[in-house]
């Protein structure tokens, strides 16, 4: 008779991936394993080829260490090893290096087949946790979400070209054969042009037009193109800004490979908010933006189970968020005549930064030209305010620290808003460095662009400033990233005795911040955190290594963020309880944690001089 | 208790304070509340910069150079004092304005080239390890007594805690922490001073008591009978110097303008957020500094009379050797007082001469780095202000050496490795880099504390000496002349360091039985050289710049726009 | 002539190395402190060989004949159900002679609980001797004293005892769970004791 040990068996019950099995499971587990305690002293002798095990942590801290001395990783509670042999059969090459003692759970090779030939799940996840190991030891650079994957994978038509001297007809002809919806227009192998079925319909039927007529009438110069080695978010980014459903795809010499279309994009991403965004972009009145705004929040959540790259949920939600400000802005000049002068509306924060969520709130600005007069100013009030109030009725609230256009102080000249900025680069108080996170994040929605680039000209100017650089750094490094000495969690505790990790606050934030000074350091005028990483990369502020790094940091961080807002236990938001995490979830989160203070700290360094 | 247990106690206490206040002011400095009130308050501003300043060799070693150089050794006080004011008000506020967070960056982008900043980051290097190595030897004679070991082995202790308070501690520039040491060390300096004031000439502040009547009864000033102490036992009168007046003038002058050199000290003006406060916070600073400094001459008379009380006997026919004080016994296991009984009757006898040369009376040698630390103890006051000095001592090396290890460190990986010779290295790199110049600089700088040059204070000296015959007039063409060029300021800095070093290294090193006035260039002594040096630097930039190449003309208006007091910054000229 | 080869026996095991040897590790639950009147309600126990706790070798015997436990079946969390497929004492006391004659007892103050095993082996004749027997609390009574500390009170609980190895704190279930905290515990305190494998018996002792 073998009789259940509790303590083991509820242990092995929270782990994955018992947790998510049946409980017989756990038990087999649990009472077939040999405990042992691992030391500095006996640690050479497990993971020997004579007796493949399975081995999971119980407690203490273990370095699994290659064959060429490398570390591969550092493993605690919950943590398992020695199974790659045990799938592949393999000789075992990895040894341990024990850092803290502690219980180790033993389970023999026969044992483990059992539970490998009896539960499907125990198998895949196994194999899962190696490859996953496989593929980060040799650095992921591939990622395996359909939006990170590269156009050219996504392509499925070939380029159907025609030269623009070509007349209608011809095209139209070959559309049909080609049984595609639209056709590039090249010369000498460059694209020059495109017509869609659509462009057939608008500009050639319905205006009576001669389908002799050269191509070239017609056609839409100059489109919006993508190379083949892009990745699948930036063309569905592209599609959502614009409006376009078609996307020429070239390769790095200018030449047309195919075309990509939104129901490509459709095909994989099954939901729709390309099309949303295209509604709203036509609504014609208060009612319909509103009607529209409405699905948003339903829209998002069919559209988050679906994808896996989480940072095109923030862009999404921002691409809505503009088009709403955008038509709210066009129906109020509909309404009001248009506006006496040129202006810009400009957004801040998270909506600048395309990463927000449901619960951010607004943060935008109007930019007026320089010689603007009073009564000008006064339809510029009625106008942010009106904007504002309406955002505000569609569901993205109003900002509590009044960073709205409503508000006279986001509403200035192009000189208006230098000097504000310049009074927060020159005296750099705590007040003005918390001003600074939101406003450098800034991003051009509506209106004259012009203006808006002669203020991030002038900023850029303004910001070449090195104690400000080195205030920021002063100021992102006041904050401090949950993780002790000892590579533990620093939980912090609400009022309710709720322990939770601050995931935006301690962990997205910074990285937010420290790649906000890299760009600004850099003169990068984006306001995107990981399109500002990839800028980067064409610099040597940032090595390259440190900035993938950081983008996956940013990744994971976003990706278990997001988490929290879908099931949370009573918890502020974006935070989380990290005992809710799966074991490897835990690690992940650990080594983020971990990559994020060795920024911050290097920021510190470089632009503060070490003042920590 | 006896005094070694109580130094631990509050040596510990001090230290325990200092990393409790790192980690309430790193939770803190996060809340809304810090943010709308603005920051640190220019009072705890002044505080910390103060600490900054107060080194080693201004706790420990002033008033001792004071108490045995007398009248010359206030050279430090002054140009010191001095140095403070000028930075204060004619530097930092220019530096500012250009924006530039390091001076070697100043350098490098008002001279245009990456030659003159990567010669000024060298001279940054070399200039704070002089400044360290004399702090490692003030930490090490504060180990050195209060563990009961040799000088050796205290520097080596001290070594270890520098190094883990300034690179793994983190606890730097946190402004509260260097406000808790100021408090530390302020106290520690003024409890004893105000204790042997009162004891000597009834005064409660030992400033007035510095120029007051002993209280023996006996009618005589304080500073009459240390001039008749004096010049019985052979030393000139102690208010009268016995440098040249142009010695005095040289070495005054080469302190004040070497402060301007000092790169972590300069730090400590950029780091105020808004230009009003930097100004109050200036002046709190150099209030915080002179209460110290305006003690420093009265703990150096009174620590002298007492001593030469204490060993010589009231009489002045000498103590029996076996009746010596405890804190002669203490101090000869350190290594630093040493007697040498020559003529045999078994008292001790102090007087001017060597203790090895047969033809002089003296049989004790004391090293003038102790006076301070053992002022307490000769006065016979009670242990625990013995500890406290203790305190007080580890915390002005402290604060100073960790600003100064910071520079090196980042000066080596950021500067040197990651700009200049190896731009890929990641930031895991750059960390591992700064930490291991950082271990580098205090090995090599407790090198030179085991076998210093001079004493803390001339070490120190030498730092400003390198600082202001390199730094100093790149500075100041840098702000004030438009004209001058990359190729005269690193022809400049190059001569000047490279004399001023020169110098120092032969009358220090090379050949130290030539260091008098009758050899020395114009009368001038290694520690006063740097200002000759400061000035062969403006002379060889001004001829190198007349034959070579002009300022551009985007320097020029930038120049241009640091002196403009209208424009609140240069980039406003655009 | 008994005693000597029980001595013998006793002096081997001591020179024994502790990864050669066999160890039983056990744990009773007892409805109260004094053998004269009070019962084993259950009694779990599991093998060390070759310093590994062999997990699938556990034993948990509950004792059916309490008469307390009648009184009030839902002391020590053990209903009537539980109860029921529970042992006669003397099928639980067979087991454990198989189990610990002749071998190296450990348990989490041993002397308590072969107190009330030689109460209970006397009653059905039985003659049951442990060659060895290893008190994990003596163990670190000895280590606490030695370094010089004061013994507070509750300082040699078996969780008190763990916590002092980092070991993760162990939830009070059953005489079986505690056996296995008691267990990894000894693993624990060889390894600190003399690094483990090249420890002695003796040296726990």
């Amino acid at each position: 008779m073998t009789a259940e040990i509790q303590d083991i068996f509820q242990f092995v019950l929270k782990q994955a991936p018992f947790s998510e099995l049946p409980e017989s499971a756990a038990s087999y587990f649990s009472k077939h394993i040999q405990v042992v305690y691992l030391s500095k002293s006996n640690q050479q002798d497990w993971l020997q080829d004579s007796q493949p095990n399975l081995y999971l942590i119980r407690s203490g801290i273990i370095d699994l260490i290659s064959a060429k001395d490398e570390v591969i990783g550092r493993m605690s509670e919950g943590d398992y090893f020695g199974y790659p042999s045990l799938l592949t059969g393999d000789a075992i090459q990895n040894h341990i290096e024990v850092q803290k003692d502690g219980l180790v759970y033993i389970l023999k090779e026969h044992d483990f087949d059992f539970l490998r030939r009896e539960y499907k799940p125990f198998e895949q996840y196994f194999v899962r946790a190696h490859a996953n190991r496989l593929l980060a030891s040799r650095y992921k650079q591939q990622s395996e979400t359909w939006s990170e994957r590269k156009i050219s994978e996504l392509m499925t038509k070939e380029a159907v070209t025609i030269t623009p001297d070509a007349s209608i007809r011809d095209a139209a002809r070959l559309i049909s054969e080609h049984r595609v919806s639209s056709i590039m227009i090249t010369e000498h192998d460059r694209l020059v042009g495109v017509v869609t079925d659509r462009d057939l319909r608008n500009r050639v039927l319905a205006q009576d037009r001669d389908p002799c007529a050269s191509l070239a009438e017609i056609m839409t110069k100059k489109p919006k193109h993508i190379f083949e080695n892009n990745r699948v978010f930036s063309a569905l980014h592209l599609m959502l800004k614009h409006n376009i459903h078609h996307l020429p795809v070239l390769n790095e010499a200018y030449k047309p490979l195919g075309m990509l279309t939104s129901t490509d994009l459709l095909r994989q991403q099954k939901s729709d908010p390309v099309q949303l965004i295209g509604r709203i972009y036509k609504a014609q009145n208060l009612l319909s933006i509103k009607n529209y705004a409405q699905e948003i929040p339903d829209l998002l959540r069919q559209f988050s189970y679906h994808i896996e790259d989480i940072s095109l949920i923030g862009k999404l939600l921002s691409g809505l968020t503009d088009a709403l400000t955008s038509r709210l802005i066009y129906l109020y000049q509909q309404q009001h005549g248009a506006a006496p002068c040129r202006f810009a509306w400009i957004c801040f924060g998270s909506q600048a930064r395309e990463e927000q969520t449901l619960h951010s709130d607004q943060d935008n600005g109007l930019l007026l030209p320089d010689n603007i007069d009073e009564s000008a100013r006064e339809y510029f009030a009625k106008l942010g305010a009106f904007v504002c109030e309406q955002l505000n009725e569609c569901g993205i609230r109003s900002c509590p620290g009044n960073i709205m256009a409503s508000n006279s102080e986001c509403r200035g000249t192009v000189a208006q808003w230098s000097e504000r900025f310049s009074r927060w680069i020159l005296s750099p108080t705590p007040k003005a460095m918390l001003n600074c996170k939101i406003y450098f994040d800034m991003r051009f929605i509506d209106g004259a662009s012009d203006l808006y680039a002669a203020l991030s000209q002038s900023l850029a100017n303004i910001s070449k400033n090195e104690l400000f650089y080195a205030a920021m750094a002063t100021d992102i490094n006041a904050n401090s990233v949950p993780i002790g000495i000892f590579q533990q969690f620093k939980l912090e505790k609400d009022k309710g005795k709720h322990k939770y990790l601050d995931l935006k606050k301690r962990g997205v934030a910074i990285i937010n911040d420290v790649v906000r000074l890299y760009a600004l350091k850099a003169g990068v005028a984006r306001a995107n955190t990981l399109e500002r990483l990839e800028a980067l990369n064409k610099g040597a502020l940032l090595a390259k290594s440190d900035i993938n790094n950081l983008k996956d940091c940013w990744r994971f961080l976003t990706q278990l963020r997001l988490k929290t807002q879908i099931n949370r236990e009573g918890l502020p938001g974006n935070c989380i309880n990290p005992e809710s995490l799966s074991s490897l979830e835990k690690h992940q989160l650990k080594e983020a944690f971990y990559l994020v203070k060795q920024a911050q700290q290097a920021s510190a360094f470089k632009f503060a001089r070490g003042s920590l | 208790m006896d005094v070694q247990i109580l130094t631990f106690i509050i040596v510990g206490l001090s230290f325990a304070l200092y990393i409790g206040i790192a980690i309430w002011a790193r939770a803190g400095s996060t809340n809304e509340f810090y943010v709308a009130g603005g920051g640190v308050p220019p009072v705890a501003n002044g505080m910390a910069t103060a600490a900054d300043w107060m080194s080693a060799a201004s706790f420990i070693s002033m008033a001792g150079i004071i108490s045995f150089a007398g009248y010359d050794g206030g050279v430090y006080l002054m140009g010191w004092t001095g140095g403070y004011v000028l930075l204060a008000l004619c530097l930092a506020p220019y530096l500012r304005k250009f924006g530039k967070f390091t001076v070697p960056d100043f350098i490098g982008d008002r001279y245009y080239s990456q030659v003159a900043r990567v010669v000024a980051i060298l001279c940054a290097i070399f200039i704070c390890f002089t400044y360290i190595a004399g702090q490692m030897r003030g930490v090490g004679v504060v180990f050195s007594r209060f563990l009961e070991v040799d000088i050796e082995t205290g520097v080596y202790i001290g070594m270890v805690i520098v190094f883990f308070y300034a690179v793994l501690g983190g606890m730097k520039g946190i402004t509260y922490t260097q406000v808790a040491q100021y408090c530390v060390l302020v106290f520690a300096y003024l409890v004893p001073a105000i204790f042997i004031s009162l004891m000597m000439t009834g005064h409660l502040l030992p400033q007035t008591g510095f120029g007051a009547t002993l209280a023996d009864g006996s009618g005589t000033y304080l500073l009459d009978k240390l001039d008749g102490l004096s010049t019985e036992l052979g030393f000139a009168q102690y208010t009268e110097g016995s440098k040249s007046m142009i010695d005095v003038f040289a070495i005054t002058a080469a302190l004040m303008v070497g402060t301007a050199g000092l790169p972590h000290v300069i730090v400590r003006f950029f780091t105020v957020p808004r230009v009003k406060d930097t100004r109050i916070s200036a002046a709190w600073t150099l209030v915080f500094i002179a209460i110290v400094y305006t003690t420093a001459p009265a703990v150096a008379s009174f620590a002298r009379v007492n001593m030469i009380d204490t060993i010589n006997g009231k009489d002045g026919s000498g103590t029996v050797y076996e009746e010596a004080p405890q804190w002669v016994k203490n101090w000869e296991r350190t290594g630093l007082i040493i007697f040498n009984d020559k003529n045999g009757d078994g008292k001790m006898q102090y007087s001017a001469g060597k203790i090895d040369d047969p033809a002089s009376a003296n049989e004790v040698k004391i090293d003038r780095d102790i006076m301070v630390l053992a002022n307490p103890e000769i006065a016979n006051l009670p242990a625990w202000v013995i500890a406290l000095v203790a305190a007080g001592g580890i915390a002005a090396a402290l604060s100073t050496t960790a600003g100064l290890l910071l520079v090196i460190s980042t000066s080596v990986s950021h500067d040197l490795l990651k700009r200049t010779i190896k731009p890929d290295i990641n930031d895991k790199q750059e960390l591992l880099a700064a930490r291991l110049a950082a271990m580098v600089a205090i090995g090599i700088s407790a090198y030179f504390g085991i076998n210093p040059p001079g004493f803390v204070a001339s070490v120190v000296a030498f730092a400003f000496g390198l600082a202001a015959a390199s730094f100093f007039p790149a500075i100041i063409m840098g702000i004030f002349s438009k004209r001058m060029n990359k190729e005269g300021a690193i022809a400049g800095m190059v001569t000047g360091i490279g004399f001023t070093a020169a110098y120092i290294i032969y009358f220090k090193f090379v050949s130290p039985e030539l260091n008098a006035p009758a050899n020395w260039l114009f009368g001038i002594s290694p520690e006063g050289i740097g200002i000759i040096g400061m000035l062969v630097n403006f002379i060889v930039a001004a001829v190198v710049m007349k034959v070579t190449a002009e300022t551009p003309e985007e320097v020029k208006l930038m120049v241009e726009g640091i002196r403009n007091p209208k424009g609140s910054s240069a980039a406003h000229a655009h | 002539m008994e005693w000597l080869s029980r001595s013998l026996a006793k002096w081997r095991y001591k020179h024994l190395l502790f990864s050669q040897a066999e160890l039983v590790v056990l744990d009773l639950e007892l409805t109260g402190l004094d053998p004269k009147q009070h019962e084993i309600v259950s009694a779990g126990w599991l093998p060390i060989k070759n310093m590994r706790i062999e997990v699938k070798d556990a034993q948990h015997y509950l004792n059916k004949e309490v008469q307390s436990l009648e009184q009030s079946p839902v002391y020590h969390g053990i209903d009537s159900a539980q109860l029921a497929s529970g042992y006669s004492l003397k099928t639980l006391l067979l087991a454990l002679q198989q189990a610990i004659h002749g071998n190296v007892l450990v348990g989490h103050n041993v002397q308590m609980d072969w107190a009330f095993l030689k109460t209970a082996f006397q009653q059905f004749n039985l003659n049951v001797k442990p060659a060895l027997m290893l008190d994990t609390m003596q163990i670190d009574k000895r280590r606490v004293l030695k370094q010089g500390y004061p013994l507070a009170q509750d300082a040699l609980t078996l969780n008190a005892c763990r916590m002092r190895y980092g070991l993760p704190l162990h939830q009070l279930h059953d005489a079986l769970g505690d056996a296995l905290a008691t267990a990894e515990l000894l693993l624990a305190q060889s390894q600190a004791i003399c690094l483990g494998g090249k420890c002695k018996i003796a040296d726990l002792t």
